[in-house]
């Protein structure tokens, strides 16, 4: 038991956690811009480099510092990127069709993974050197402390989220204009505001979600891209659109990509832990055949 | 002078002409109703004051001042508000929080105008914390009709407000709209329902092929033996359609939109 929640459980609601950060961006951007992000994961790839680059910069070397006040920074400065690539690339496309949309997304993520690799090498890095300290509970539990680091401070940004969609006027517009763009426009809304904050909301939580993942293994340049598939998993089974579906969808993806490994049937693992990501892969594909709404009825396609 | 005034507006979608030289005014505290066959163009008109489609000649004025081909985020600053025929409501947003919505444009404090609006509309009071999703066809328009009031807008232009609706709800709705045009403000209503709608109005525009046909107050349009046939008559005939030809109007519209 210990061990199932010690190296399955944890993990996995660690690496939920980040899924579900980065699947709220997702999530958002194409309920209100109405396409598909593939740049979101190269973002936070971008974002870790950010945050990489000042802990060299400023010598902070320790986990708080590096939570609490590098990536705050780090945050801010993947904002200010990603708001000048909507203002060069996006904005002059707004009302082109989806697809080519979509394609420039892709061409941006390209673009990005190809500065960052040009800027900062294609070598692994760490963020947070050395070994870590445990935390213990009742001799019973032992986990990483930065485990309960990324996992509260996931949940605390997951807050913030409910916070700004639920309580103030820019949030509940952005829910507006996820409904219905057209009518958001018949209703006066700003959606150039909304589009910006929608952009504001997706990049900090992708730097944050990646400064996590950083801190928890290492610093790659393709560490973004690799979890994309998971994180638009995530939000397809959450209900596209849908930010608290997103939410879940990360939570119930990662945990269930750490649970495959675990040896349910016998010793071994009951999936070898080489093919977690194809679990993220099989959620998707299930939920887009049987219930393509999603858990929380997001737009379908 | 009137409040609206669309002065013989030409114009369409992309290279399809719709409007092909339509006039009609809207006069302090009036309701006026458009009616009109299947593809006359008479939801166009109305999308046409709310910058919804290019006009190539004529011109809207509001209060006298010229609008023409102004978009729909400005318009609606200007104080016109248009609840479309479909798609009017926020629906995974609670009720106040469309209304909220409908305020956006709004500084000053709208709380007074959010009372006003729960005390038109009663229904809404009771179920502000639901989605409006959840509610039924005619409390959903109530939430549009009550959205776009909280602009104090000077001039209201519901599309087709009881398209879809059971007998009971047309009839509650006509009241409400009576109810809003009492509280001082103006209507230009496009109705498939002619003659309920015509009960209630001052006035009213017949649209044929995108032109005027006949006008003049609800009672004499009512009256009208040539009106009577075209429109009144069964009743039926008109009815049915209009599903299929409104179908590709609506289409455009969120095409349009997208253009900020």
């Amino acid at each position: 038991m210990a061990e199932f929640i010690n190296f399955y459980l944890i993990p996995g609601l660690v690496l939920g956690s980040i899924y579900a950060l980065g699947a709220i961006g997702i999530t958002m951007t194409f309920g209100i811009l109405r396409f598909a992000n593939f740049a979101h994961g190269e973002t936070m790839t971008l974002g870790v480099y950010i945050a990489w680059s000042l802990v060299q910069l400023t010598g902070f070397k320790s986990m708080v510092a590096i939570l609490l006040v590098l990536m705050p920074v780090s945050m801010m400065l993947t904002i200010m990127v990603v708001l000048l690539i909507d203002k060069a690339f996006y904005r002059p496309l707004r009302a082109s069709p989806v697809i080519i949309l979509v394609i420039a997304s892709f061409g941006l993520m390209l673009m990005i993974r190809s500065v960052t690799q040009f800027s900062w090498g294609v070598q692994l890095k760490t963020i947070l050197p050395g070994i870590q300290p445990r935390m213990h509970l009742f001799d019973f539990f032992s986990f990483p402390l930065k485990h309960v680091f990324i996992v509260g401070g996931a949940l605390l940004l997951m807050y913030a989220v409910h916070y700004v969609l639920t309580y103030t006027k820019i949030g509940k517009a952005m829910r507006a204009t996820s409904d219905s763009p057209e009518l958001a426009r018949l209703t006066g809304i700003n959606t150039e505001k909304v589009v910006m904050a929608t952009w504001v909301m997706g990049a900090g939580l992708a730097c944050a979600a990646g400064v996590f993942l950083a801190v928890d293994t290492q610093v790659d340049t393709m560490m973004g891209f690799k979890i994309l598939l998971p994180m638009f998993a995530a939000a397809i089974l959450g209900g596209v659109g849908k930010p608290y579906g997103a939410m879940a969808g990360g939570l119930v993806i990662g945990v269930a990509e750490e649970l495959s490994s675990y040896p349910w049937l016998g010793d071994g693992p009951l999936l070898e832990p080489g093919y977690k990501q194809g679990i993220a892969f099989a959620i998707m594909i299930a939920i887009l055949v049987w219930r393509p709404t999603g858990l929380f009825k997001g737009k379908s396609f | 002078m009137s409040v609206l005034e669309l002065d013989n507006v030409v114009g369409g979608y992309g290279d399809t002409q719709i409007l092909h030289g339509v006039s009609l005014h809207v006069d302090a505290g009036e309701i006026v109703v458009i009616i009109g066959p299947n593809g006359a163009g008479k939801s166009t008109a109305m999308k046409a004051v709310f910058g919804l489609l290019k006009l190539t000649d004529g011109a809207v004025l509001l209060d006298g001042n010229t609008i023409t081909n102004t978009p729909p985020e400005k318009v609606v600053r200007q104080g016109v508000c248009y609840v479309p025929q479909t798609g009017n409501i926020f629906p995974s947003l609670t009720v106040e929080e469309n209304l909220e919505m409908g305020a956006f444009v709004r500084t000053d404090d709208f709380k007074p105008r959010l009372k006003e609006i729960y005390e038109m509309f009663p229904p809404l009071l009771e179920k502000r914390l639901q989605p409006a999703g959840t509610l039924s066809g005619g409390q959903r328009q109530m939430v549009a009709m009550g959205k776009a009031l909280m602009l104090e807008p000077k001039i209201l232009l519901l599309d087709e407000p009881t398209a879809g609706l059971s007998p009971k709800f047309r009839g509650e709705i006509f009241e409400t709209v009576r109810t809003i045009n009492s509280a001082g403000t103006p209507i230009l209503m496009v109705e498939q329902n002619a003659k309920q709608a015509l009960g209630i109005a001052n006035r009213g525009y017949v649209l044929v092929d995108g032109k005027n046909r006949f006008e003049g107050t609800g009672q004499d349009l009512l009256n009208d033996p040539e009106v009577a046939e075209m429109f009144l008559g069964g009743g039926k005939q008109p009815e049915k359609p209009p599903a299929k030809t409104q179908k590709p109007a609506a289409k455009k519209q969120p095409r349009k939109s997208g253009k900020t």
